[in-house]
């Protein structure tokens, strides 16, 4: 159980200053040494309503080489979902028009091949994170427990896990 | 036999004066029009009686026969008036009746002073007309008092219906007397009418003035509903207000009265019923007028009132009389007095509900507050902290370095505190879930040892100790692996001077310890049992200055109880600090092979 240990440890340090410490068990398997990505750049479609969050993970992930599309609203993520496919969706849960939880089950509904999805949220109750997850999350992240970086280095491995049908329930 | 027949007759004329006055004095105390109605329909019973009596030692008399007849007619016209003061007639009804009144009158007037005395048949017919006049007067109460005291609270349904029955069993002996004959006018018929008449004089009577045995007899069965629902009423009502309204309906069923109403201290009326604010406002009123206002009292015997003492004053709890209520007497008010406390305390303790309703939710507030207004800056600022500290951000010379290494250690510290508290909250509202499962605690350790190496300074060693042989336990890995790394955390914290921190896993007796010694300023043994206490933290000026939340202990002493296990301590001051973790240890068969999760760990 990666996740609950992500989403429940109180202490876990922070390695975002040392990438070479990978910070996630999965990062042994799947983190890529950087500038040795795939021929085709990642897109990663962002959903966030907080501007400054959001800012601060496109820095992070465009740093990293990846494509990103930043929404505020679970609305315009849907939109942005018709009209181009990403690799992957990072995924706020309290957006100003519904609930990111919501956006998953319209996703199901509309869009059966979806990327993989990893809820970043703020809300870190057990209960949240079981729909979140029984919804198809292939990752549930609390925010303020991870750092941009460390999310960054994640994104192949879920991507990945996401093409394997793998979720983190089933390891 | 003609003297039985005699003493026979006299004994119920006796009875019913008796019973005559009895109403008398009964309405006297309670007054009202239904109870005056009711008076002067027995006392013109009792009247008649006593006539019918000195008939038969002065001789006959048509005149007094005749003003026997119209009292006997009276008698019935006002159990019809006495009805009316319950359910009212309608206007035609009454004139009806009073017409009717008026003719039988005549004919009885007509009939007993007549001469020549008119034909046995006539006699018989306008004797029958009498008395069918009188039987409906009072017959048509009885059925409807009957029927209405289905839906009263039983004392007054067990008073309303004795009262109907005792006038019922008079209509029939009447009807029989009168159409009886020569059979019924045999010395033995006599007794055995006069034996009947006799027997329904108490009936009647305690439905006029039930005495106390009685009243407390006809109550018993409601009391002891009232018991077994007391403890629902006090107990499962939701607010205030409910119960009272509960309250205020138990009162009226426990003392068969006609309205009752609870006032609190303000003197604003929780809840009533069959009774007007209006009405209780000025209660209250003439109240406070009269007496001091703190002790029950009875205001004639229609009104009782008893307080309610509650915390933040005196409320009242008022039971009012209806015409059918037993009269209110020492055991009613030592009854309300001892319901008027059980009252007290249940409107306490719904208030104290309501109170810690409230905080539950400030406290549920506090939680949102603490995940999301707290996380969402924290997510910020942590997230360019490390960018910062990373150079991705654009290279820091030296210093900078080393404030962004200071900046992300306090950032850290401050989440963990965020943590901490969520996790407390969760705990107390029972919200936090264990997951257990089966893993090495060898490896559980292991990786919070690993995970703490960045927070050690050059200064602190901390050492790690395992045994060759897997310590199986069955627990959430997570949570266990927060408790190590809080304890190694603690132990670092609290040895200022630098120095060794060994943990140790063992495995004995089915259970898995940890032990994680320090070389710190130990603990004194005063201050052992505030550790474990929420927000608990000792006082010391070595330490004062140290930061944390008090919740790291009893955190995890919580979370390690939820899991079947305990953290326990030894300490000396100035020597140091020992914290074990224990587990239980499951069979070993089981947890063979380490779970994948451990080995990912490891």
């Amino acid at each position: 159980m990666s996740l609950t240990l992500l989403a429940s440890h109180a202490r876990l340090p922070d390695f975002c200053g040392r990438p070479s410490e990978p910070a996630f068990p999965w990062d042994l398997a799947f983190s890529r040494p950087k500038g040795a990505s795939p021929d085709r750049r990642l897109e990663v479609l962002v959903v966030e309503d907080d501007t400054t969050i959001a800012d601060m993970y496109r820095l992070q992930l465009e740093y990293d080489g990846y494509g990103v599309t930043l929404v505020t609203t679970g609305q315009a993520a849907l939109k942005a979902l018709k009209a181009s496919r990403p690799d992957i969706i990072l995924l706020d849960l309290l957006l100003p028009d519904r609930s990111g939880l919501e956006v998953m089950v319209e996703l199901k509904q509309t869009h059966a091949d979806h990327p993989p999805v990893v809820i970043l949220s703020n809300y870190g109750e057990p209960a949240m994170i079981e729909r979140g997850l029984a919804l198809g999350a292939v990752e549930y992240l609390v925010k303020s427990r991870v750092s941009p970086d460390s999310v960054s280095r994640s994104i192949p491995g879920w991507i990945e896990r996401g093409r394997s049908g793998e979720t983190p329930r089933q390891q | 036999m003609y003297a039985v027949e005699q003493l026979a007759l006299d004994l119920t004329a006796l009875s019913f004066v008796a019973l005559a006055v009895a109403a008398v004095v009964e309405w006297f105390r309670q007054r009202g029009r239904a109870q005056g109605m009711l008076a002067l329909s027995l006392l013109l019973l009792g009247i008649v009686a006593i006539l019918g009596r000195l008939q038969t030692l002065t001789g006959t008399s048509p005149w007094i026969g005749a003003f026997s007849l119209i009292l006997f007619l009276g008698c019935g016209y006002f159990v019809l008036q006495f009805r009316d003061a319950f359910v009212p007639l309608r206007r035609g009804t009454q004139l009806a009746a009073a017409a009717l009144l008026a003719a039988a009158a005549l004919v009885g007037i007509a009939i007993t002073l007549a001469s020549p005395r008119p034909s046995a048949v006539v006699a018989t017919l306008a004797g029958l007309f009498i008395v069918l006049t009188w039987g409906l007067f009072i017959g048509e109460p009885v059925v409807r008092f009957w029927l209405a005291s289905g839906g009263l609270p039983a004392v007054q349904r067990i008073r309303m219906r004795t009262l109907s029955f005792g006038f019922a069993v008079l209509i029939l002996l009447v009807l029989v007397a009168v159409l009886g004959g020569s059979a019924i006018q045999s010395p033995v018929g006599v007794i055995a009418v006069q034996l009947v008449a006799l027997a329904m004089v108490p009936v009647i009577y305690v439905s006029v003035a039930p005495p106390t045995l009685l009243r407390s007899i006809w109550r018993m069965g409601e009391q002891a509903q009232l018991r077994a629902a007391i403890q629902d009423l006090l107990i499962f009502s939701p607010n205030p207000r409910v119960l009272a309204e509960q309250a205020v309906g138990w009162a009226m069923r426990l003392l068969g009265a006609h309205a009752a109403f609870i006032v609190d201290p303000e003197g604003k009326v929780m809840a009533s019923r069959n009774v007007g604010e209006s009405a209780i406002v000025d209660i209250m009123k003439r109240r406070g007028e009269a007496g001091d206002g703190r002790g029950p009292t009875r205001e004639g015997v229609t009104l009782l009132v008893a307080p309610l003492r509650l915390t933040e004053g005196t409320g009242f709890l008022g039971v009012i009389a209806g015409p059918f209520t037993p009269l209110f007497g020492t055991d009613e008010i030592s009854q309300l007095n001892g319901y008027a406390s059980s009252v007290a305390a249940g409107i306490e303790r719904t208030r104290v509900t309501e109170r810690m309703a409230a905080i539950e939710k400030h406290k549920s507030q506090f939680l949102n507050l603490a995940s999301h207004e707290l996380r969402g800056p924290m997510t910020v600022i942590r997230g360019y902290g490390s960018m910062l500290q990373s150079g991705m951000l654009g290279e820091l010379n030296e210093r900078g370095q080393k404030a962004a290494g200071v900046m992300m250690a306090k950032i850290m510290e401050m989440n963990a505190m965020i943590e901490q508290m969520i996790e407390a909250a969760r705990l107390e509202d029972e919200s936090l879930i264990i997951k257990p499962e089966e893993a090495d605690l060898r490896a559980i350790v292991k990786h919070a040892v690993e995970s703490m190496e960045p927070m050690i300074d050059e200064t602190h060693e901390v050492k790690l100790s395992l045994p060759g042989r897997p310590v199986p336990v069955k627990v959430d890995a997570d949570r266990v692996q927060t408790i190590v790394t809080n304890l190694i955390d603690n132990a670092l914290k609290y040895s200022p001077d630098g120095g060794e921190v060994t943990c140790t896993v063992t495995l004995r007796g089915g259970l898995g310890r940890v032990a994680v010694k320090d070389g710190g300023v130990g603990i004194a043994t005063a201050d052992l049992p505030v550790l474990f206490t929420r927000f608990g933290r000792v006082s010391n000026p070595r330490t004062n200055h140290l930061p944390g939340t008090g919740l790291g202990l009893y955190l995890g002493r919580q979370l390690a109880r939820l899991q079947g296990g305990d953290i326990t301590v030894d300490s000396e001051p100035g020597e140091g600090s020992t914290f074990t973790l224990h587990l239980p240890a499951i069979e070993k068969a089981s947890a063979a092979a380490p779970t994948e999760r451990s080995e990912a760990a490891i």
